[in-house]
């Protein structure tokens, strides 16, 4: 099999498993990596991402568009780890959509499907920006992606069992 | 290994407020004496309940001529999971009318409101009700709301009526590209009790800290605009917020005539050029009737605010502002310095737009 054909054998076996079940999948990814991630298992769905890979996800207004889109949410695809502390809260809140509270399967965070790197016993203000939970930056640790990857594919079937999505790893 | 900070988690989220000043003198239709003083100090605490409920308690403390007040400005319980976008809120909160008021004040760009909401909703209307919110299921933003009210807190009076105010409110927004998103409003506060209350002098002083409006008509009127523009979407290091209203208000009591109203609105700019810098210009007017008996003497005052403030992190604010008051009918209209700060400690809550 030569190179090129190996490039595009994911491509391939994704589209094979991709069924129409997955077009009316509405995803609201908060940071554009998960949004990527969600794509790759589930082609067809359509992902909204909050933010795009300029901006810094720390600081992001709690603003009427993203209300609008994560009240229309079948699934929401977040770091965790307090990375979006400062507006995912007030965005669930606003949104009135039951499908994608804490606690829900519809609420997905990466950072609470791994053992995070770096956590802290101990924070407080005088340390600046710390996250207790650990390093937040979970899509930029090699070893934790396929994890975080295995664990929305098997969400995506929670959410829609009809769609085979862990074909695609 | 888990980190051992999560055993906090059970508990509530507890925040508290701390906001003082020095002001250079007096100013019209202000709640903050001169000199040195404190503004609200607040402390504020937050839960989910349930699975289904949430929960919020706010407790003020203020001084005023030398006596510190204990307020409750927030005790509430709302729904979490109801269907359909629906969403119930019931016990003492602050009315979603207008842009501002559904804020905390601590919140604000300027060290006090504008003269409108000052004049006509009290600085800021909280009272005992029920509120149900719908936010329909379309591509961009779209909320339309109810709220009944037990109507006290704006009249400063009690009343035997079962709901003294009710309010509808909608509003709408979105994004128009990655840096520039907007938002408008229009809200109408139907106040049964107005009028009864004619403010002659002895009665004012009564109720001079009751939180009532001091001008008030059987109907308020809001109309407000947002428009906000960050390069790139990044609200951290740059970011320019044009804001304005509108408050008219009518039917103010049983002597009115067709033309005697109430009226103010305000446009404000605030500029974040650099992550830890705001400056701001907010201009504001009102025309508004003072009641005596079965006339009324017209009140005008219009404001001039120039902010400059200092936000060395998400919990610690610096202001300096200087105001510039002219008009005719108001106690003190004077130009004014104020230093403020706030502070911020314990759980932060995350700001609406």
């Amino acid at each position: 099999m030569t190179f090129k054909r190996l490039i595009w054998l994911p491509a391939i076996l994704l589209a094979g498993f991709a069924l129409p079940a997955t077009a009316d999948l509405r995803v609201f990814a908060c940071e554009p990596e998960w949004g990527a991630m969600v794509l790759a298992l589930a082609p067809e769905a359509q992902v909204h991402s909050a933010t795009t890979a300029w901006q810094d996800p720390h600081y992001i207004e709690a603003r009427p568009g993203l209300i609008a889109a994560l009240r229309r949410a079948d699934l929401a695809v977040c770091t965790g780890a307090s990375l979006e502390a400062g507006w995912l809260p007030a965005l669930i809140r606003r949104a009135s959509n039951p499908a994608v509270r804490p606690g829900q399967p519809g609420l997905f965070m990466a950072a609470e499907q791994v053992v995070l790197h770096q956590p802290h016993d101990h924070v407080d203000r005088s340390m600046g920006d710390v996250h207790p939970e650990g390093d937040p930056h979970v899509h930029l640790a090699p070893d934790l992606v396929p994890e975080v990857m295995t664990a929305l594919a098997a969400r995506l079937q929670t959410i829609r069992p009809e769609q085979p999505a862990t074909s695609a790893i | 290994m888990p980190p051992a900070v999560h055993s906090v988690e059970l508990n509530p989220d507890i925040s508290v407020v701390l906001d003082g000043y020095y002001k250079s003198g007096h100013s019209a239709l202000s709640s903050r004496d001169e000199g040195f003083g404190l503004g609200h100090t607040e402390l504020s605490l937050y839960s989910p309940v349930d699975d289904l409920f949430e929960a919020r308690l706010t407790a003020v403390l203020e001084e005023h001529d030398g006596e510190t007040e204990l307020g409750l400005e927030e005790a509430f319980m709302q729904t979490t999971a109801l269907p359909l976008g629906l969403n119930i809120r019931a016990g003492r909160f602050l009315s979603q009318v207008g842009y501002l008021n559904s804020r905390h004040l601590h919140e604000d760009d300027f060290v006090e409101r504008p003269a409108a909401y000052r004049a006509l909703l009290g600085s800021h209307y909280f009272d005992d009700g029920l509120r149900v919110n719908l936010l329909m299921p379309t591509p961009f933003y779209w909320s339309v709301g109810a709220e009944a009210f037990d109507g006290g807190q704006l009249t400063g009076e009690g009343d035997d009526s079962t709901v003294g105010v009710w309010t509808a409110n909608t509003r709408i927004g979105g994004d128009i590209s990655t840096s520039q998103s907007w938002q408008a409003g229009f809200s109408w506060l139907r106040n049964r009790l107005a009028g009864h209350d004619d403010h002659g002098e002895e009665h004012d002083h009564d109720h001079a800290h009751a939180h009532g409006a001091e001008y008030t008509g059987k109907n308020l009127y809001v109309t407000d605009l947002v428009w906000k523009w960050s390069p790139g979407g990044n609200t951290r290091q740059r970011l320019l917020t044009l804001s304005g209203e509108y408050l008219y208000a009518d039917e103010l009591n049983d002597h009115a005539l067709n033309g005697d109203t109430h009226e103010g609105w305000y446009a404000s700019a605030v500029y974040q050029f650099a992550p830890q810098w705001s400056a701001g210009l907010r201009y504001g007017e009102i025309d508004v009737l003072d009641a005596h008996g079965d006339h009324f003497h017209g009140q005008r005052l219009e404001e001039t605010d120039v902010m400059l403030s200092w936000n060395h992190s998400h919990f610690s604010t610096l202001r300096l502002q200087y105001t510039h008051q002219e008009g005719h009918g108001f106690d003190h209209i004077d130009n004014t310095v104020t230093l403020q700060y706030v502070m911020t400690f314990g759980a932060h809550g995350a700001h609406d737009f």
